[in-house]
């Protein structure tokens, strides 16, 4: 299995260091890391006009790779663009084929309290009132729109907890016309048989909305809410009970803690131990349900059985087998790669011609909606259809079209046409075409393009982060800074050299990685999308570009390179290569088939999916756990969700201090 | 004569729908006829980027004393609060590293927002820019130790102990350091510095503010008083919850607990507030409108933020300032908050130290190069092209602009002791870098506003001198930053002698406010 080192996000020492408070979902860079690579962090700022400061300090380089060099003085103005570049990176590792020598240990795992996040407070609360829809909260505390999981390092802020009771409140009174029928039944009407109702009610509930069974204490301070609201009325008492638990912290927080008999030494202490059965199935339920265990689930907990493997594998492949676990995780593959940001892209109407002459607002919603559901089919019926390979997902010619996609995209060959907006059929593409999987989808391309043009840098850079799973390229820079402002004009720096009549995407391509300083991170970035060329803003095929020229799908994937001085830049700059290095690719197939012979899909998959299950991005490729389960993988996603999930450090904590 | 309550219940009816509106008037009847006297508050506005091209825009020039200035194109919005107001020149912002980063983002704005507020060495970064609070932000410092602004350790705590609003917080790379004011104190004996620190996230949806603070209840059966109790039952429950987790919670989980802890304090007032008795309640500003956000997921080449905001403007609705009206919005909900003594301590965000705020590419007259349709302000901050320049002047002044409009009403709202609500209000006008085009950190610009019980030194321009730091123009050197606030401290009754590293406080800084 081909290997590249990156620049690590987590620093050898510490587990969570990457993890930036709020922001897991997109694993903010950790500590300017161990590498095997050469870091392309640079050297300290420049000094200030008029004083010439001192250049900073590089960092010290490591074994294998090149340190940072601090930068010169600066000369009236600093050289970063108004930050500083970075310090050298820490002492780095040489890049190794496989795992074992020279990798990076994802280190222990803490005890802690694990905050829902607000989709899964949403859908925790809608599987305990069984709601048609899951309640939404507006405050996050910290936690970004569009996280694919909760990050573990949140906390409950005072704006989310009013939400909270607010939202909770709301939901309460929703299902109130069922609390006495069918939520928490009760035919007795003396205050000593509702209060036995309520009694076996709260019994069960709190049970389930706090992934195990309560104690007396807690039974009995429930009680006290529901008698206090029972001054109102029965059901005001079972609400209030309800509302009390769905903002209480062991609803909120998931518990990573071990056995509750766990006690500190001497020296305060904890030792080192594992995850409950009854914690064990919160990990499983919330990271392929999005929500509370099952009863079948609770039950294996509660029976043992969740303490062995084997146990643990049961109820995986039970709970994967569900519609709704389906669903979850093909919403989260979808945020993952980003799909979920066509909902923000609106389109030039003009694209949308094969709908009406003159699209509206209304007609552009109705596609957004349309195309996810379409992703929603073509994931779904690859990962939990007869193949369950995460590499068809890259390589299928099937799309999910309803009439409005069928007249959108007339290409689909459909076996009949789909009757309305609400029936969706599986067409399939021409070979011509050369599409291949989930990267030539609409929903996928609508999404990383602009309203009317396509965009070489934000697919390129989609691929770049979440499919190959490489690391953030370098520093920004200044866009009106003249030198940049004339390679966005497809001329040299200096503008003494054209180069092309910059009228389209690929040569404002060609343009940005030819000259510096956009070279050192488009030539990162922009051959992912240069060879989904033929496919335009909202996915339709072209054989032409934007300015009439015949597309040439192909694109060079570049080694790494020694350091580079950038203009403009402190330097000097490296350059890693591409995983898919040395070689040059055609089309959509070219780059898919490429992605799955060098093991990189597979391998980024794992990373992906290791850092949803425990909360926290993890950016260094040979992170030493992650070797065992990327041999064991074989490409389908039942075996990626095993794999991961039986992974011994998935349950070990570190016991930390009282 | 009336009694004071016939005379009270008469006014309401005659008030009739207007009777709440008549509340907070009607409050500071109530305090002057009880002989009260005001809290003072205290209020940080940053609004980023600095000033363009250097400080000419902004201070005044040579020819001004300490009393007599005028202020140029970027300040001049604040002409009007010349009298209430401290402009000060020459104090440097040092931005110390330390923890796992010896380097604290000197000369960036993502260290500048973090040196600015806490004035600390920072305990480490996180990738690129984001510096980590190695320490409690200025307004978190004094509102934990000064026994004037209501906070939690004191007797009469506010319901709300302290506000963090933003119109706009996207950032580069989503980073935390740019898009926070607020912090607690971070994290003993936690390593990891991105853990450690603990920033209070600013609210950036007024209406969710407003729902918080001033949301009013329907009638219900039973009545408010009944509800209310039933509510406190539950809030109790969540407490004891609360207690059982902690018995059982690793030292490292310990601030979660806190934080939650806080946030059921605010809940229990939001609810008093919402089903509380109604003589009690201050009066609720009207409901905000719903600022719908129109961005999300946007990247530049080499940088991106997925946090969603507002802009200047939308496309297709040149007359539409969503940024402006929700910034503003947020500034009068902390003028009411304070009005009606919720909170007295605020921190307000106009957008972060890496601002993604797109204004037009033509705005207030100035175009910026290259003939783009808008641009976010801090990609383009850097320039040095005259035309770029000239539009972050005019953003610059808008910014001032929007704040003086707002602290006019300070000035002209009454507080509950018959003065000005200015009069009782410290603010400070900051911002994360002095130059935009470098991120020069010498000659911070800031504003000190206060009225009479504030004791500040209204309408001087103090031209900070005889510091041992270097100046950016010569001249007999500069003070570090935090001078300011350890003078600010002073008056909160919080006396500090100094603030973070060595090199970061030399003390005090007189002539801002009057002694005693």
């Amino acid at each position: 299995m081909r290997t590249y080192g990156g620049i690590a996000r987590i620093a050898a020492a510490g587990f969570l260091a990457a993890a930036c408070q709020g922001r897991g979902s997109l694993g903010q860079s950790g500590v300017a890391g161990t590498g095997g690579q050469p870091h392309p962090g640079t050297g300290g700022t420049g000094g200030t006009g008029g004083t010439g400061g001192t250049g900073g300090t590089g960092g010290t380089g490591g074994a294998n790779s090149d340190a940072g060099v601090g930068s010169d003085a600066g000369a009236g103005r600093d050289t970063g663009m108004g930050s500083d570049a970075g310090t050298g990176g820490d002492a780095g590792m040489s890049p190794d084929a496989g795992g074992a020598p020279g990798c990076t240990p994802l280190g222990a795992i803490p005890r802690r309290l694990w905050r829902l996040s607000s989709e899964q407070w949403g859908n925790a609360v809608q599987s305990l009132l069984n709601l048609p829809s899951a309640p939404v909260l507006m405050s996050r505390g910290g936690e970004p729109m569009y996280a694919p999981f909760s990050d573990a390092s949140l906390a409950v802020d005072a704006a989310m907890l009013y939400d909270i009771y607010s939202a909770a409140d709301g939901a309460t009174n929703q299902i109130d016309p069922m609390v006495a029928t069918t939520i928490a039944p009760c035919t007795g009407t003396t205050a000593e048989a509702q209060t036995g109702c309520a009694m076996s009610f709260v019994q069960t509930f709190a049970g389930r909305a706090y992934r195990r069974p309560i104690t007396a204490d807690e039974l009995s301070d429930l009680m006290t809410v529901y008698q206090d609201g029972a001054t109102a009325s029965y059901n005001a008492g079972i609400e209030l009970v309800m509302k009390a638990i769905f903002a209480s912290p062991s609803f909120l927080f998931r518990t990573e803690l071990g056995p509750a008999t766990l006690t500190a030494d001497a020296n305060g202490d904890y030792p080192d131990t594992t995850l409950i059965p009854y914690e064990v199935a919160s990990q499983l339920s919330f990271t392929l349900l999005g929500t509370i265990p099952d009863g079948p689930l609770t039950a294996a907990a509660a029976d043992g059985s969740l303490a062995t493997k084997a146990g643990i594998a049961a109820q995986i492949d039970r709970l994967v087998a569900l519609p709704a676990a389906q669903a979850h995780l093909t919403d989260v593959v979808l945020e993952e790669l980003g799909v979920g940001m066509l909902f923000d892209k609106t389109k030039d109407p003009a694209l949308l011609s094969a709908l009406s002459a003159s699209a509206s607002a209304a007609d552009i919603s109705a596609v957004q909606s349309d195309l996810w559901t379409s992703a929603q089919r073509f994931v779904g019926s690859i990962l939990w259809g007869a193949s369950g390979s995460i590499h068809d997902l890259f390589t299928s010619q099937t799309v999910y079209v309803n009439d409005r996609l069928a007249a959108l995209y007339p290409d689909a060959v459909v076996p009949q046409p789909p009757a309305d907006g609400a029936t969706f059929v599986a067409a399939t593409w021409p070979a011509s075409q050369g599409r291949s999987g989930i990267l030539t989808q609409p929903s996928y391309l609508w999404a990383l393009s602009d309203p009317a043009t396509n965009s070489i840098v934000i697919r390129g850079k989609a691929i770049h982060d979440s499919v190959v799973c490489q690391d953030l390229v370098g520093p920004p820079i200044d866009l009106t800074d003249k030198g940049t402002m004339n390679v966005l004009a497809c001329t040299s720096p200096d503008g003494t050299q054209t180069l092309s009549a910059c009228d389209s995407e690929a040569q404002r391509s060609d343009a940005r990685v030819t000259f510096q300083p956009c070279r050192v991170c488009h030539e990162q970035i922009d051959p992912y999308a240069r060879v989904l060329q033929n496919f335009g803003p909202i996915g339709n095929y072209r054989t032409l570009d934007e300015a009439g020229r015949a597309i040439d799908p192909v694109a060079t994937f570049s080694s790494a390179e020694p350091p580079i001085s950038v203009a403009g830049l402190p330097g000097p700059l490296s350059v890693p290569g591409s995983p898919l290095a040395p070689q040059t690719l055609t089309g959509a197939q070219g780059l898919a088939s490429a992605l799955i012979s060098t093991g990189v899909l597979d391998g980024c998959a794992v990373q992906q999916m290791v850092g949803n299950a425990i909360g926290s991005r993890i950016w260094t490729y040979d992170t030493c756990e992650l070797g065992p389960i990327r041999a064991a993988n074989d490409g389908t996603i039942r075996s990626l969700l095993v794999n991961v999930l039986l992974a011994d450090f998935m349950r070990a904590r570190a016991g930390g201090r009282q | 004569m009336m009694s004071y309550k016939f005379a009270r219940r008469a006014f309401l009816r005659g008030a009739g729908g207007l009777a709440p509106l008549m509340l907070p008037l009607l409050r500071s009847i109530e305090a002057r006829a009880a002989g009260a006297a005001a809290p003072l508050r205290l209020l940080i506005i940053q609004h980023p980027l600095g000033t363009n091209p250097g400080l000419t825009n902004w201070r005044p020039d040579a020819s001004a004393t300490t009393t007599t200035f005028t202020l140029p194109y970027e300040s001049a919005p604040f002409a009007p609060l010349q009298k209430s107001m401290v402009m000060i020149d020459g104090l440097n912002l040092l931005a110390v590293g330390g923890g796992t980063s010896t380097y604290g983002g000197q000369n960036t704005a993502e260290g500048g927002m973090v040196a600015l507020m806490t004035g600390v060495p920072t305990i480490g970064r996180v990738g690129q820019q984001d510096h980590c609070a190695g320490g409690p932000s200025i307004d978190q410092l004094l509102l934990q130790r000064s026994p004037m602004l209501g906070g939690p350790g004191f007797a009469s705590p506010t319901p709300f102990g302290s506000l963090q609003l933003a119109a706009d917080i996207r950032s580069d790379r989503d980073e935390v350091g740019p898009r926070v004011l607020s912090y607690l104190a971070s994290k003993a004996g936690v390593t990891d510095p991105s853990l450690a620190r603990q920033p209070l996230y600013p609210e950036t949806s007024p209406l969710n503010t407003y729902n918080r603070l001033f949301a009013a209840a329907s009638p219900s059966a039973g009545g408010n008083a009944g509800r209310l109790s039933r509510e406190l039952s539950a809030l109790n429950y969540m407490r004891r919850d609360l207690a059982r987790l902690r018995s059982i919670a690793p030292a490292s989980e310990k601030d979660k607990l806190d934080a939650y802890a806080q946030a059921i304090v605010q809940l229990e007032a939001s609810l008093r507030a919402k089903y509380g008795n109604t003589s009690g309640v201050c009066l609720t500003p009207a409901v905000p409108p719903s600022f719908s956000l129109v961005t999300g997921k946007e990247s530049y080449p080499g940088v991106y933020t997925d946090l969603s905001g507002v802009d200047y403007y939308q496309s297709g609705q040149p007359t539409s300032h969503p940024h402006l009206d929700l910034g503003q919005t947020q500034l009068r909900l902390i003028k009411a908050a304070f009005t009606c003594d919720l909170v007295r301590v605020a921190t307000f965000m106009w957008a972060s130290g890496t601002s993604w705020v797109q204004f037009p590419g033509t705005f207030q007259g100035a175009t910026v190069q290259g003939n783009l349709t808008s641009a976010p302000h801090h990609a383009v901050a850097q320039s040095m092209d005259p035309a770029t320049q000239g539009w972050l002047n005019q953003i610059d002044q808008f910014y001032s602009a929007a704040t003086s409009t707002v602290l006019q009403e300070f000035a002209t709202t009454p507080d509950i002791d018959g003065n000005m609500l200015l009069d009782n209000t410290v603010i400070v006008y900051v911002t994360e870098v002095a130059r935009a085009y470098d991120s020069n950190q010498q000659n911070m610009p800031v504003i000190v506003f206060g009225g009479k019980n504030t004791k500040l030194n209204g309408g001087t321009f103090l031209k900070v001198q005889g510091g041992a730091l270097p100046t950016q123009l010569g001249g007999s050197g500069n003070r570090p930053f935090n001078d300011l606030w350890l003078a600010l401290a002073q008056v909160f009754g919080v006396p500090l002698a100094s603030l973070g590293d060595k090199t970061q406080s030399t003390g005090p800084l007189p002539g801002v406010f009057s002694a005693g």
